[in-house]
């Protein structure tokens, strides 16, 4: 922890950094994001098992892309997103500076993201088995018992949009939900307008979700959502063999087409 | 109705036990009930099927019950093409509401909400509702440090805005406050249920939650915090979702949307949050609210400078509901115990 | 207490509509149901909620005067859903309409009084209500000015009105083009309206200002009002911001711990001046 802080310090007073986006712990003991700008803030910084929110959100929130020059402790998670970010071209050359601690609790400064693509294929973290019984529960189940489960899941959601606001792949500056010209997706909160609302996230997110899970985590009525994209993920590895957040070069499976592609869609 | 708040009208005692029969003869008298569920690390409020499934391990629901009167979405009106013009028909409102099980800061935040709606020009479902909900709070025996009912001058022991407050004194027993004439029909009509009791002093059977910020201070000091630099750095986690305002017991703010094929429709009302960018919006672009940290303060405002100036009371009850579901640790304790620490 | 649902609506007959500009319309609505026209009153400044049904709910002043009974007109500009759903109408068409609501312009106490109205582009309408009240009354006040401006000749509102009044000559009627927006023939003055307003300086002496406008016109117009002697209590303006429900209750439209929608739209300028810039 202390050669962590140490390097954040190092970056703020170096000017290398004008913020640096880390986390630390809030009044109720809940570790939360921390936004530095000057070395003596730092002592605050928390780095442990208890850091769980994607920081990679906040890459793309207007308010942070005022600095210069931004920091970002990202964990294994948050490099994915931003390996994603930056082969959908969202990051800017030499605005980011990414820290990340290893297994060894060694710090490292990724000095572009060629090294985090290197990195990433090296740490490869274990599958959430927990994540795939479930699906295979899920798909085990008859279509019918299947509807029913996503009826009974998605008629209590609020639509107050934390699964969108916390995800580091939902960077659109307008919604397809706040497109009204037409009304693509029904605004109330109802089951249809849940349906539409839940379906089109998870199709905008095929193959871009790094499945952090971070929808599940923050969704208030405790909607599995990461089912929905988890499933669509393994699909496109399956039909396309991509997997989003590895590479620092993307072709976009659902949006390019290829002469030798399979049309086994059609039946 | 007439309520007397702060007076009680009676005492009687229910055995826990006897829940069950409670909430079945309910059920049967075909009111909705609702009760706390739990479903996974989410407790909300939802009709009453089976006392198996009711929870009662909770320091504080996730989801307020603020439904129960402001649903997510209802309907106004609906409307019907009619030979080139429309024919628009009202709501009917439901069948008479108990529920049970929320807190007392909760029964205050239900007690501002319906307040609000109902003041000047009053809302039609909101009243129609409110007089067919009957609220049975339980008095909290246990808190946790989100919990600022004290801070905002409410306590885990308050009577304000319940029709029935039960306390657990132990020994299997509920003590039960009959505050109003609504609590004291429900009570008649499941009287073989319920003993006569004394007054007792709850004061030993509920928690004692800590003060966290000086609100008097707060309300004096609140019109000086509106150009603090603190929003900015703040806010900076803010991720403009509505979560804490679809949690929040006395959060009002609604949109109108309109559903329709071509020959019928409604015209449905929908929770939103000022925390959301497009909320202010305009057509033209312009945006009143443009940034997050604008949109933090006019939230942490409204609570506890403009509906003081509008209503005469905080509209924040202390439930902790919005710090404990914010997907970025926002924490409204935190926010004031920095301005007035400047 | 009232007990009528708030959100049912008057059915309102399309009675004429007329083009003012590039994606500008006026509609002349009429009640379908007589004792809704016998039993509605309003006053100028306030607004309503105009909806079709099945598209929505969208925000517009009454731009017609109190004084002309039987009807009601609004103009307003095909911006987004509802609106172009309205542009899409016809003569004879059934809409919805809640209202009247908000606050009013306080021209009882006008009595007497010069009144200058200043405004840019769109924003025509709420003055024209009060335009059309003042010149109904004539006798009660003095001289009336009216300063108008747009984008270019062609986004001028009300065109055959602004005819009415250059030919009336107890109105004194000036309009301005942005430079570059004049045609051919176009006989006004060239200029924003902050600058003709300096160039025909109005005497501030017992005279009402009535301002509304973008909010670049607003700011570039106030200081000018004052060089000129205009206190702030003389000078009102009314806002615009984004309402749903037009009755205090859905929260849109805060400012501060004011709801536009029922302690405004209509604001004197040191009232506005209370305010948060949140508008």
């Amino acid at each position: 922890m202390q050669e962590l802080n140490n390097k954040i310090a190092e970056l703020l007073t170096n000017n290398l950094v004008s913020i640096f986006i880390s986390y630390k712990k809030g009044l109720n003991g809940k570790i939360k994001p921390a936004f530095f700008t000057k070395p003596n803030e730092v002592y605050e910084n928390y780095f442990g098992d208890e850091a769980q929110q994607n920081l990679a959100v906040y890459v793309h929130k207007p308010e942070v892309k005022k600095y210069s020059k931004v920091g970002i402790l990202a964990n294994i998670f948050a490099l994915k997103a931003l390996l994603q970010l930056y082969a959908e071209n969202q990051i800017k050359d030499n605005y980011l500076t990414i820290v990340t601690v290893n297994q060894d609790n060694k710090v490292i400064v990724f000095a572009d993201f060629n090294e985090i693509e290197s990195y990433i294929a090296q740490h490869q973290i274990e599958k959430n088995t927990n994540k795939q019984k479930e699906i295979n529960e899920l798909l085990s189940l008859s279509r019918e018992k299947r509807w029913e489960f996503w009826v009974e899941q998605l008629s209590s959601c609020i639509k107050c949009y934390a699964c969108r606001a916390i995800c580091p792949m939902c960077y659109c500056s307008k919604c397809t939900v706040e497109l009204n010209q037409p009304q693509w997706i029904s605004v109330p909160a109802h089951s249809l307008g849940n349906f539409e609302w839940h379906i089109m996230r998870m199709m905008h997110l095929a193959c871009r979700c790094i499945n952090c899970q971070e929808c599940s985590r923050v969704c208030p009525m405790n909607i599995p959502l990461h089912l929905l994209t988890t499933k669509i993920n393994s699909d496109m590895e399956e039909e396309f063999g991509q997997i989003a957040g590895m590479k620092t070069t993307l072709d976009f499976a659902l949006n390019t087409f290829k002469v030798d592609d399979y049309e086994n869609f059609i039946r | 109705m007439k309520i007397l708040s702060g007076k009680i009208m009676n005492y009687k005692t229910l055995k826990i036990d006897n829940l069950d029969l409670f909430f079945n003869e309910i059920k049967k008298s075909g009111k909705n009930l609702l009760v706390p569920k739990k479903k996974g690390k989410t407790t909300y409020f939802s009709s009453f099927i089976n006392i198996n499934d009711v929870e009662f391990n909770y320091i504080q629901t996730t989801i307020s019950p603020k439904s129960a009167l402001f649903p997510k979405v209802e309907e106004l009106i609906s409307f019907k093409k009619d030979d080139g013009t429309y024919v628009v028909t009202e709501p009917s409102i439901e069948k008479e509401t108990i529920v049970f099980g929320l807190r007392p800061c909760d029964a205050v935040g239900l007690e501002y909400l319906s307040n609000f709606f109902l003041n000047e020009k009053s809302d039609f479902t909101v009243r129609l509702r409110k007089e067919n909900t009957t609220l049975i709070t339980l008095a909290c025996k246990n808190f946790d440090e989100n919990c600022f009912c004290t801070s905002v001058g409410l306590s885990p022991a308050s009577i304000k805005g319940s029709d029935i407050c039960l306390t657990d004194i132990g020994n299997g027993l509920f003590y039960a406050e009959i505050i109003t004439d609504k609590g004291e029909k429900l009570i008649a009509e499941h009287s073989a249920l319920f003993s006569n009791a004394e007054k007792i002093n709850k004061e030993s059977y509920v928690a004692q939650v800590p003060l966290k910020f000086d609100s008097d201070n707060l309300i004096k000091n609140i019109k000086n915090y509106y150009n603090s630099e603190k929003w900015t750095i703040n806010s900076l986690p803010c991720l403009g979702c509505g979560a804490c305002a679809f949690v929040c017991p006395t959060c009002t703010c609604f949109n109108i949307e309109d559903e329709a094929n071509p020959v019928c429709g409604t015209r449905l009302r929908c929770w939103d949050s000022c925390a959301f960018g497009i909320f202010t919006l305009h057509a033209s672009g312009h945006n009143p609210r443009p940034i997050q940290s604008n949109r933090w303060r006019h939230r942490v405002l409204h609570k506890f400078g403009y509906s003081v100036t509008n209503m005469d009371t905080l509209s924040c009850v202390g439930c902790g509901r919005c710090i404990r579901v914010c997907p970025a640790g926002m924490n409204i304790i935190e926010q004031i115990l920095d301005l007035q620490e400047a | 207490m009232e007990n009528n649902n708030m959100y049912l609506p008057y059915l309102m007959k399309i009675d004429k509509i007329t083009c003012e500009a590039p994606s500008i319309k006026t509609f002349k609505l009429k009640f379908i149901n007589k004792e809704d026209e016998e039993s509605f009153n309003f006053k100028a400044g306030q607004f309503g909620e105009y909806s079709i049904f099945g598209e929505g709910e969208s925000t517009f002043c009454i731009a017609s005067s109190p004084t002309r009974k039987g009807y009601i007109e609004c103009t307003f500009r095909e911006v987004g859903k509802i609106t172009s759903a309205l542009a899409n109408c016809e003569e004879g068409n059934i809409i919805g309409f809640r209202g009247p609501y908000g606050n009013t312009f306080p021209i009882e106490q006008w009595t007497g009084k010069n009144l200058i109205f200043i405004a840019g582009g769109i924003a025509l309408p709420p003055l024209r209500c009060v335009i059309w009240n003042a010149l109904d009354l004539r006798d009660k006040f003095k001289d009336i000015t009216i300063l108008y401006g747009a984008k270019t000749a062609d986004d001028l509102v009300y065109k055959y009105e602004l005819e009415d009044w250059k030919n009336r000559n107890d109105v004194k009627l000036i309009t301005t083009v942005d430079p570059g927006g004049e045609t051919k023939d176009w006989t006004g003055e060239v200029g924003f309206v902050p600058h003709i307003l300096g160039k025909y300086p109005p005497h501030s002496n017992n005279t009402i200002a009535i301002v509304c406008g973008p909010p670049i016109m607003i700011k570039l117009t106030m200081p000018i009002l004052m060089k000129l002697g205009f206190t702030n209590e003389n000078i009102f303006t009314t806002l615009e911001n984004r309402m749903k429900c037009g009755i205090g209750k859905c929260g849109h439209c805060m400012v501060g711990n004011n709801y536009v929608c029922k302690d405004g739209p209509v604001y004197r300028y040191d009232e506005l001046l209370q305010l948060p810039l949140e508008y």
